[in-house]
């Protein structure tokens, strides 16, 4: 715990479908500015956990506070207006709506002035140049690698003081995985605190201060990202 | 376009393809589906829709058969061979029908019948006619296969051209002897009741010409300025057709425009917002109802008021069952929806007919004595100023529906529409971005009702049935979902289509079914698709 700038923290939650505890007493936090990792195998229970904080998943004990107001007494779209934006897995942009429809539809929870928004489109189309080419194109018709973007650049255009990333690099080839963690870097830069799940965790741990291990629904590791890079068992486990 | 053929092998396509198309002929002709449009000429007298239906059957045939995997010539050898085997099998079982003496089971099935559908040939004579007809055909069929797809939309066009030519043969008679100031030109045209030769050419250029304007405006501009030049176009039709045309087609036109209000309704709820509402009446009907009771001249009345004071009051009203309705139901998602809507719609027509409210709402009499709206004083009463009221109404409500699906609230829809979750994850009240289409969309359905009733100037229960719902749900299909100009050509081809064909009686619907199929399995997205889903999907 970092005290006063903890920005997200999350106790001792479990998740459940049905009969399943897909999470079982889960805890960790996110300081302001920082970047931070969950890292796990597939079905180890983290994006269960992401969806709870996001409240897209109902949890049973614990609590999940972000600034300090329990997330559990709140709906999943009275979030983005706090600052917690979620870009979820698999990037799942609106395939029917073009790039900047789906750019425009990240903003929805602000009430901005017009020129506010233009100028943070044009901030989102610099980070990525790609979408500034496609952007009266339909989103359903980019490749992986632009949707993950887009997926991306819609959070951002929430202005987020923290941005949960659902696997930012699953199924991408590494090139295209190269050029969203060197934009993930940029934001996290820009002061913005990041939650990353992954499964790729070298990526994650490069960029992230510190890291958290789940496995099998329970968080079984934590501490600063340099120091489990080395550790053996995650070695073992995830970087091979 | 038989998809489902594809894996079979050669020599079993053929079989298939031309046993289905020979007996297809033959229930054509058993239901009496032939003898009724056999009347009905469409090129020189020497041409019957009949027989272009026959004509149509046999060259699916070809088209099915003519497998690509065969090559050009054992393609077409294929579609031909089908062809033969189809008209074979046609004329053998009418033949057979006729020495049987079936009429008492099949009343379609008259000796007349029989001998125009055998070509007014008997025994081998006939066998061999259908035989030879129908490999023509069906050869014709591969062959328009097997042309480069430009080709063979200019032929779809000049086809399309020739019958709409002759099948509206009232509407353009009309148009143009009021246009041009005279009929001399009549004759020359049309002979009878279908195209002249004359005629027929004059249709085939005026396909060939809206092709080449279509491929023109295609490549030379772009596909928002295209569909611009579309919209003005179609605008155009619908103001100066009525105007240079008659009383009937101003009606028919009327009850266009009205379905097509709905629809712009509807499409909001479903094309943007993605809500299946089969309970669509139910808010026409609360329109038609407050107007009249607001309005009328009748001891049901609660008040005298103008049309223009009650259209405001009855929208409100409608609007305000929507969100009544609408708060319980939207938080159900997707097919549930579409059955408790269904419910709602069928609760407020047995409320209407109900012995309970017969004395507020007149039960199954109806409200009669519905007032004409005033414009400056004087009432409108021509079918024509009724039309451009709906239209002018109609054309609001788009721009409307046109600003809504471009801002924010819109584009709220869309991504609900997509995904909930995600949209939720950005700040989207679903529940909240629900209810805002389903009271939009039953306030439009409310100013329809409005309208409705006082054009018909009474209203009974029964016109608030089911099949209003689902006849917006039809055309907002076959127009394409989600696409305004879509809605006005749905509503045109689904519900003014049917009443321009009054002369094939019932059969008139089979175009309706027909039509459903055929854009359902050729064109998914609609005939005028809003640009971006057609290009998704």
């Amino acid at each position: 715990m970092t005290g006063v700038s903890t920005l997200l923290s999350v106790h001792d939650v479990d998740v459940h479908y049905g009969q399943i505890c897909a999470v079982r007493g889960a805890s960790l936090d996110v300081a302001e500015g920082e970047v931070v990792t969950l890292i796990g195998a597939n079905g180890a229970g983290k994006s269960s956990l992401i969806n709870a904080i996001c409240r897209l998943r109902p949890c049973g004990e614990g609590h999940i506070r972000f600034r300090g107001q329990d997330l559990r007494a709140l709906r999943a779209d009275e979030l983005p207006g706090l600052g917690l934006v979620q870009v979820p897995e698999g990037r799942r942009v609106f395939g029917r709506l073009t790039v900047m429809e789906n750019l425009r539809l990240g903003a929805f929870c602000r009430k901005a002035a017009r020129d506010e928004l233009e100028t943070d489109l044009a901030a989102v189309l610099d980070l990525f140049p790609r979408l500034a080419e496609r952007r009266d194109q339909a989103a359903g018709t980019l490749s992986g690698g632009e949707q993950q973007m887009l997926a991306i650049g819609r959070g951002l255009m929430a202005k987020p003081a923290m941005l949960l990333l659902d696997e930012p690099s699953m199924g991408l080839a590494p090139r295209i995985i190269d050029v969203i963690y060197g934009a993930i870097a940029a934001i996290a830069a820009k002061g913005v605190s990041l939650l990353i799940v992954e499964q790729n965790a070298f990526l994650a741990l490069e960029l992230a201060r510190r890291a958290f291990v789940m496995e099998a629904g329970t968080i079984t590791l934590s501490g600063p990202a340099a120091s489990l890079v080395d550790d053996e068992r995650v070695r073992a486990a995830y970087l091979g | 376009m038989v998809r489902d053929m594809r894996g079979a092998a050669p020599h079993s396509l053929v079989l298939k393809a031309g046993l289905i198309g020979g007996l297809v002929g033959v229930y054509v002709v058993a239901v009496g589906v032939f003898a009724a449009f056999a009347a009905r000429p469409v090129v020189a007298q020497s041409l019957s829709l009949g027989q272009i239906m026959l004509l149509s059957i046999a060259l699916t045939v070809g088209w099915s058969a003519a497998d690509a995997r065969q090559g050009r010539s054992g393609g077409l050898a294929a579609a031909a061979l089908a062809g033969v085997l189809a008209g074979l099998v046609y004329a053998g079982v009418l033949l057979m029908a006729r020495e049987a003496k079936l009429q008492a089971m099949f009343v379609a099935l008259t000796p007349a019948a029989l001998n125009t559908g055998l070509f007014g040939r008997t025994g081998l004579a006939a066998l061999v006619a259908a035989a030879l007809i129908a490999g023509l055909a069906a050869l014709g069929g591969g062959l328009v296969r097997q042309m480069p797809a430009p080709a063979r939309r200019t032929l779809l066009a000049v086809a399309i051209a020739v019958l709409v030519g002759a099948l509206l043969r009232d509407l353009w008679i009309s148009f143009f002897a009021n246009l041009l100031g005279g009929r001399w030109w009549v004759s020359t045209i049309y002979t009878g009741n279908g195209l002249s030769w004359t005629g027929t050419g004059v249709a085939v250029a005026a396909g060939l010409a809206w092709q080449a304007l279509r491929m023109l405006g295609r490549r030379e501009a772009g596909a928002r300025s295209t569909s611009l030049i579309g919209i003005a176009l179609l605008l155009a039709a619908a103001i100066l057709i009525p105007y240079f045309t008659n009383a009937f087609v101003a009606q028919v036109m009327l009850l266009v425009g009205l379905y097509a209000l709905m629809g712009t309704g509807l499409n909001i709820e479903l094309g943007l917002a993605g809500l299946l509402d089969l309970g669509f009446v139910a808010f026409f009907a609360i329109g038609a109802y407050v107007t009249a009771l607001l309005t009328a001249d009748s001891p049901l009345a609660i008040a005298h008021l103008s049309f223009w004071e009650a259209l405001p009051i009855a929208t409100l009203c409608a609007a305000a069952g929507g969100f009544v309705f609408g708060l319980p139901v939207l938080r159900v998602r997707g097919d549930y929806l579409a059955l408790a809507t269904l419910g709602l719609g069928e609760i407020v027509r047995l409320l209407v007919v109900s012995d309970m409210s017969a004395p507020v709402i007149g039960g199954a009499q109806g409200i009669v004595g519905i007032p004409r709206p005033d414009l400056a004083g004087t009432p409108m009463v021509s079918q024509l100023s009724l039309y451009y009221l709906t239209l002018v109404l109609t054309c609001l409500v788009a721009l409307a529906g046109w600003r809504l699906q471009h801002s924010p609230v819109g584009r709220a829809w869309a991504a609900a529409r997509e995904d909930e979750d995600v949209a939720a994850t950005l700040g989207i009240d679903l529940v909240r971005s629900k209810l805002r289409a389903y009271v939009l969309g039953a306030a439009f359905a409310g100013v329809a009702g409005a309208l409705f009733a006082t054009t018909l100037g009474s209203i009974f229960p029964q016109s608030f049935k089911l099949d209003v719902s689902i006849n917006v749900l039809a055309l907002l299909v076959v127009g394409g979902l989600g696409s305004l100009p879509g809605v006005f050509v749905g509503s045109l081809i689904l519900i003014g289509l049917p009443e321009f064909l009054r002369e094939f009686g019932e059969y008139r619907y089979l175009f309706y079914g027909f039509l459903l199929i055929l854009v359902m399995r050729v064109r998914p997205q609609g005939l005028w698709p809003d640009p971006l889903q057609a290009r998704t999907s």
